[in-house]
């Protein structure tokens, strides 16, 4: 039977506000079957705030305490108008007010950022709203890293792989790295892309996107970069 | 015969009035209720003032001295308007309580001022019930007397909240204005506060902040600049107590859920309402009120000072709610219209 059938408005309540048991014993009362169908407070009463610490003392997530809420993030999201759940100012929100549960409970939702900075050129109080985003997903991967889609999990650890280790990035490399951790190997090899291989070999974009070098002592950059992150 | 105009109140708006009134060649009778003179300032004793944080202890005492170092100006405190009777312009007034007194002045400016408005009115704040809970104006005697600690039990506060709109905008206590101030004072506030709790959660709970004009940014966007206190949007339906401490029960209307969050202090921001000697003196010197119960300014466009009486003028939050550097540009702005209507009946 499905989840809370027995629920007369069942169409408000998402599944996990519902609490139901197949057997349950309770004070010696076996109350198995559908009377032990339960409903899960709605009413938020611990504030979790470690989550805002860590994001407003990050490099990157330290203007959020400037955010007034005024929406005009939301607004103007390129990925909101798709997405009605990616909501920045929400996000935001939520930081501050110790709603870990509903970031959690958004924890794939907010890595659909594409990073247009649309939110943050047009900030009226100065928040680096796409990095602020950028820092509470990366509070959300630590936390809750089996939360993220595997497809978004990946090409964000690509990136930042490809960019630790060569300083710049590649787009063949990328889409074989990317490809190679969500075994999709096999892709590489379709006619398309043979096709697309031979013409990029004889007009030399080959040698020039697979051998681009790094930037000058990029090992110490690194290093820094790698210190930061920690 | 020199000519003699009363000043009722002695607050900020009422002792500039009478220093300017006094520079203008008039004598100055200053009549105070209270055993002191400063007004709401001195009663509650605030130490640092909005907007520019500057002192409060200063500005008295800058203002009070003026006043008494002014042979033209005459103060009496502990004393109240007993009765007062008109005739060609002039009018005679009996004083009761310290001076016992019927003196004769030409003109009367009322600077009558406002009181907070008293949570225990609006039971849903558990003011008066839970000890945690206490009003702006009670923060600011805490300030003045030293460290904040929580009253029922003499710790240091984890977490505070602030309750925005106590007592105004709200046709159920009967007070359907905006008192103007508390958002501003509560912002400052906190970045008081913050300086004596660095660890501590500071949230305030609103449906706007009207931190208007030049406040926006040197109050509200510093208060969670620099101070990183929280803005939750959303009003408290009920405080309750839980294990020693007020919960607030309210509903987050941004992201829309219902929460009941405890706090160790809870502030409310009690607006402004005319006070008991603005009501009385207005009856007494038969100048009507608007439909909020302070005094109706005749001509506000014209000279904020002016009542539908003539020679009997107002200054000062009286007139409605407003911030002390508005009370004391309207303690000259009276005295300006006192000047001008005096001028046109004698020579000075």
């Amino acid at each position: 039977m499905a989840k809370g059938s027995g629920i007369i408005e069942r169409s408000l309540l998402t599944d996990d506000q519902i609490m139901e048991y197949e057997n349950l014993v309770m004070d010696g009362i076996d109350i198995s079957g559908r009377w032990n169908t339960m409903l899960k407070t709605r009413v938020h009463s611990r504030p979790e705030l470690d989550s805002w610490d860590e994001i407003r003392q990050s490099f990157i997530g330290a203007s959020i305490d400037n955010c007034i809420q005024c929406g005009m993030c939301t607004a103007g999201c390129t990925v909101a108008h798709e997405i009605p759940e990616f909501n920045p100012r929400q996000f935001i929100y939520w930081v501050r007010t110790g709603r870990q549960d509903e970031l959690i409970k958004n924890a794939d939702v907010i890595w659909r950022c594409v990073g247009c900075y649309i939110c943050t050129n047009h900030c009226p109080k100065e928040v680096n709203t796409a990095e602020v985003i950028e820092s509470i997903g990366q509070w959300l991967h630590r936390t809750v890293p089996e939360k993220m889609d595997q497809a978004f999990k990946a090409n964000h650890e690509t990136y930042r792989h490809q960019l630790f280790t060569y300083g710049r990035l590649s787009l063949p490399r990328l889409q074989a790295e990317f490809l190679s951790r969500t075994g999709r190997r096999q892709e590489l090899f379709t006619s398309e892309m043979r096709k697309t291989a031979m013409k990029m070999l004889k007009d030399g974009r080959v040698m020039r996107t697979l051998f681009i070098g790094k930037p000058r002592r990029w090992s110490r950059s690194a290093m820094f970069l790698t210190h930061q992150q920690a | 015969m020199s000519t003699s105009v009363m000043v009722i109140g002695a607050g900020p708006a009422g002792l500039q009035a009478a220093s300017t009134l006094s520079h203008l060649g008039f004598d100055v009778t200053l009549v105070e209720q209270q055993d002191y003179l400063g007004g709401a300032v001195a009663r509650h004793q605030y130490q640092v003032l909005m907007p520019d944080f500057s002192s409060g202890p200063e500005l008295l005492s800058r203002l009070i001295e003026r006043v008494d170092n002014d042979s033209h100006i005459t103060v009496y405190t502990g004393t109240q308007v007993e009765e007062v009777s008109e005739s060609h312009d002039i009018f005679t007034i009996k004083l009761s309580g310290a001076n016992q007194k019927t003196l004769q002045s030409q003109a009367v400016v009322l600077a009558t001022g406002f009181d907070h408005f008293n949570p225990a009115r609006d039971g849903k704040y558990g003011y008066g019930l839970f000890p945690d809970v206490i009003t702006g104006a009670e923060l600011e005697e805490m300030f003045a007397k030293g460290p904040i600690r929580r009253p029922s039990n003499g710790e240091i506060p984890q977490s505070v909240a602030f309750i925005y709109c106590v007592g105004s905008r709200d046709r159920q206590v009967g007070n359907t204005y905006c008192s103007r101030v508390c958002c501003a004072v509560s912002a400052k506030q906190a970045i008081e506060l913050r300086e004596q709790l660095p660890k501590a959660r500071i949230s305030m709970f609103y449906m706007d902040v009207r931190t208007y004009g030049l406040w926006e940014d040197t109050l509200y966007w510093r208060s969670q600049e620099e101070a990183g206190v929280v803005y939750v949007k959303g009003r408290i339906a009920e405080v309750t107590e839980q294990h020693g401490r007020p919960v607030l029960k309210g509903e987050d209307t941004l992201v829309r859920g219902p929460f009941e969050w405890p706090f160790d202090l809870v502030v409310l921001a009690a607006g402004m309402e005319p006070s008991g000697g603005t009501r009385e003196m207005a009856d007494k010197f038969q100048v009507s009120l608007e439909s909020h119960g302070f005094i109706k300014q005749a001509g506000a466009i014209h000279n904020a000072s002016l009542t539908d009486h003539p020679g009997v003028f107002v200054a000062g939050a009286a007139s409605g709610p407003k911030a002390i550097e508005d009370s004391i540009s309207e303690g000259d702005v009276a005295s300006l219209a006192v000047f001008e209507y005096l001028k046109a009946k004698v020579t000075l």
